[in-house]
């Protein structure tokens, strides 16, 4: 399914999700994290938007987490495929906007 | 009139319970400014407006307190006065008796013997109340004066009395006079002073304010020192690297199943903090335990919530705490600790059922993460050290150890653990240092606490406070559950619930003017303390664990209030079922 900028955002918006995007990684014990879906607060953290990662890293971030609150899972290849498969139909264009408009919103 | 006055009292609790609210004023300060404001208000009142009428209720017969006021006060310095006079009455008497007596030896005896009555306090006194005492701080008006008749130096007048020749007449005669004399104005000089009403209201506004800022600082005085030895023990806790280690240590051996480790957690974080407290140490136990509930999948907001219900649960047996309910509520340990050990039976209940809560699948967070190898622990600590924490709980609950003893004898246990480490010393009297700070603010606290407890116990305080309390104060197990079941969220923000602060003087108020026993008071206030503990905005504790874990205090109060005002409720029921007839 292709998606520009207005919809992804838009679909956000409509399932009243939040996303938070912080400009660094979020380092756990045994883990790095850039992105993470909590299903109470129905939030979507993006980590590390301003440290080494590309535009197409960061929305496959994005992608991800929009899969799993999409599907209520939490199945990580589930998740990945997802992204892969919607970041493989869209333009390098579409995903430069939405990596541009992700890191302006870091806090 | 005196309902005004009371409404009068009410306004100014009011007035610094929004101020607090509010946060335009430090409980620090508001709490001796409120004792004093209670206490010049009603002792302005008692002294012109006139005594109120004594208390006829149910309550008051249950209770019945004696409330001497200003026309009592007025009184006791006439009877003092009369009974001082009348000793040397007795001795003008005898003296006159002297020159017709041909047996001065005679005279010398009941010279003698009313020397020694004088310096006695006798039946006259019995009636007279002793305003303005604490015992043994601040020694009351009666006990002085009668302290005055003791301290005459009579012996050297006896031993004149002895020492006079009684062969020659006439110098007996002369002496006797002479001693007599010398003893009506030794016993004239305890008496107190004529005074004008004027001069007897500025005594009587001294006396009280003596008691409100000796008496007072002084009440909690056993807590506070037990605190300073708490906040020793604390810090040395945190400064030998033991809590930090327990917790990787649980963390390493809980695996990955986010119930096990939550509930692994939530265990030693409430073992840990039955014997220290503060921000410092949040911070440090923090800062590692949050970040472990969230890397299993835990939701910001549910590892907040474990970690503030630990707390709170360990805080339930810090033996400081029990300290503070012993003197403060009159209770013994046989009474506290069975109402102390069942706060922690539904503060666990309430973290694990939090915990399976929040670790169903359905509430996991799902990450886009890569692999990285987890941080060692800062350095190797033996077993006998990491036991150290449950130690001064273990020696309080278990042995019957007093609290201070108890952290002296904990605080030599982890020296004897580690004094073969570099500079072993050093840590141990930085240690001291730091924890004697840390705990200055609660100390201050408690100097304020006492404060305002003297001035609500302060009999015009109570003359005018008491009817209104008690007409809204529950009555029956009934009343109690419905009024503090519902009630509990007023501890929040710094209400009048608050366990740190207007609950003590709310409490203080229902323990003198209600019939409710002290731990039916002490179980309403720990169960609106669960409110507090866990989901106040205005904790210092919760505003750091919701900003080190990227969420709000506002979320963290909206998801955790309806949980823990159930559990509140809970210990309300139990607490009404088992002390309130």
């Amino acid at each position: 399914m292709a998606f520009d900028v207005q919809s992804i955002f838009q679909q956000i918006e409509n399932a009243r999700i939040s996303l938070r995007v912080r400009a660094a990684p979020l380092v756990l014990p045994g883990r790095r994290l850039f992105g993470a879906w909590d299903p109470l607060l129905r939030q979507i953290d993006i980590f590390g938007c301003n440290r080494d990662r590309s535009d197409r890293d960061l929305v496959r971030t994005l992608l991800h987490e929009l899969s799993h609150a999409r599907t209520g899972r939490r199945d990580e290849s589930e998740a990945r495929r997802a992204a892969e498969d919607q970041l493989d139909q869209s333009t390098p264009h579409d995903i430069g906007a939405i990596a541009s408009r992700l890191r302006e919103m870091s806090e | 009139m005196t309902a005004l006055v009371g409404l009068a009292l009410l306004l100014v609790f009011a007035i610094f319970a929004t101020l607090m609210f509010l946060e335009r004023i430090s409980t620090l300060l508001a709490l001796p400014l409120m004792a004093t404001l209670f206490l010049a208000i009603a002792l302005a009142a008692d002294c012109w407006i006139g005594t109120p009428p004594p208390p006829t209720s149910q309550a008051a017969e249950n209770k019945p307190l004696e409330l001497p006021s200003f026309d009592d006060y007025l009184r006791a310095r006439e009877t003092t006065r009369a009974a001082i006079a009348a000793r040397v009455e007795r001795l003008e008497t005898l003296t006159s008796t002297i020159e017709r007596n041909s047996d001065p030896s005679a005279i010398s005896g009941s010279l003698s013997a009313a020397l020694l009555t004088a310096r006695n306090a006798g039946n006259e006194f019995e009636s007279v109340p002793n305003f303005f005492a604490r015992p043994p701080h601040v020694s009351g008006y009666r006990a002085s004066v009668e302290e005055r008749l003791k301290q005459l130096d009579i012996v050297p007048l006896i031993e004149s009395l002895s020492a006079i020749d009684f062969q020659n007449e006439t110098f007996a005669k002369a002496e006797l006079e002479k001693i007599a004399q010398r003893a009506r104005m030794a016993i004239t000089s305890a008496q107190p002073p004529a005074a004008s009403r004027l001069a007897a209201i500025r005594d009587y506004f001294a006396g009280y304010f003596e008691l409100l800022l000796r008496g007072g600082s002084l009440t909690l005085y056993a807590t506070i020192i037990a605190t300073i030895f708490g906040g020793m023990f604390a810090v040395y806790v945190k400064n030998l690297g033991i809590a930090e280690r327990v917790i990787y240590w649980t963390a390493e051996f809980a695996g990955e199943r986010p119930f096990v480790i939550a509930s692994a957690v939530f265990v030693v974080t409430t073992t840990i903090f039955t014997s220290v407290g503060g921000l410092g140490t949040v911070i440090m136990i923090g800062s590692i335990v949050l970040p472990v509930l969230r890397s299993v999948g835990l939701s910001p907001v549910v590892g907040a919530g474990v970690l503030l219900i630990g707390i709170a649960a360990g805080g339930t047996l810090n033996p400081v705490s029990r300290r503070l309910w012993l003197d403060f509520y009159g209770l013994s340990p046989e009474q506290l600790d069975p109402l102390l050990w069942t706060m922690l039976l539904i503060y666990a209940l309430l973290g694990f059922g939090w915990i399976a809560w929040g670790a169903r699948g359905g509430l996991l967070s799902s990450f886009d993460s890569e692999a990285t190898a987890k941080s060692p622990p800062r350095e190797s600590i033996g077993v006998a050290l990491l036991l150290a924490p449950v130690i001064p709980v273990a020696l309080v609950y278990f042995a019957r150890m007093e609290e201070i003893s108890a952290f002296v004898v904990s605080i030599a246990y982890m020296f004897l653990c580690a004094c073969r480490r570099p500079g072993a010393v050093r840590v141990l009297t930085r240690s001291m240092i730091e924890g004697a700070q840390t705990v200055m603010p609660p100390v201050l606290l408690m100097i304020g606490i006492g404060m305002l407890v003297t001035s609500l116990a302060t009999p015009p305080v109570q003359s005018y406070l008491r009817p209104l309390v008690e007409s809204a104060a529950p009555q029956g197990r009934w009343g109690y559950i419905l009024l503090f079941g519902l009630a509990a969220p007023l501890a929040l923000y710094r209400g009048p619930l608050n366990v740190w602060g207007m609950g003590l003087a709310v409490s203080a108020t229902l323990l003198a003017t209600t019939p409710l026993p002290p731990a039916a008071v002490l179980g309403a206030l720990l169960a609106a303390g669960m409110i507090q503990g866990i989901s106040d905005p205005t904790n210092t504790a919760n505003v750091w664990v919701a900003g080190y874990s990227g969420i709000t205090t506002a979320q963290l109060l909206r998801f955790t209030i309806v949980p823990v005002w159930i559990a509140a409720i809970v210990a309300v029921i139990v607490f009404g079922v088992w002390y309130v007839p």
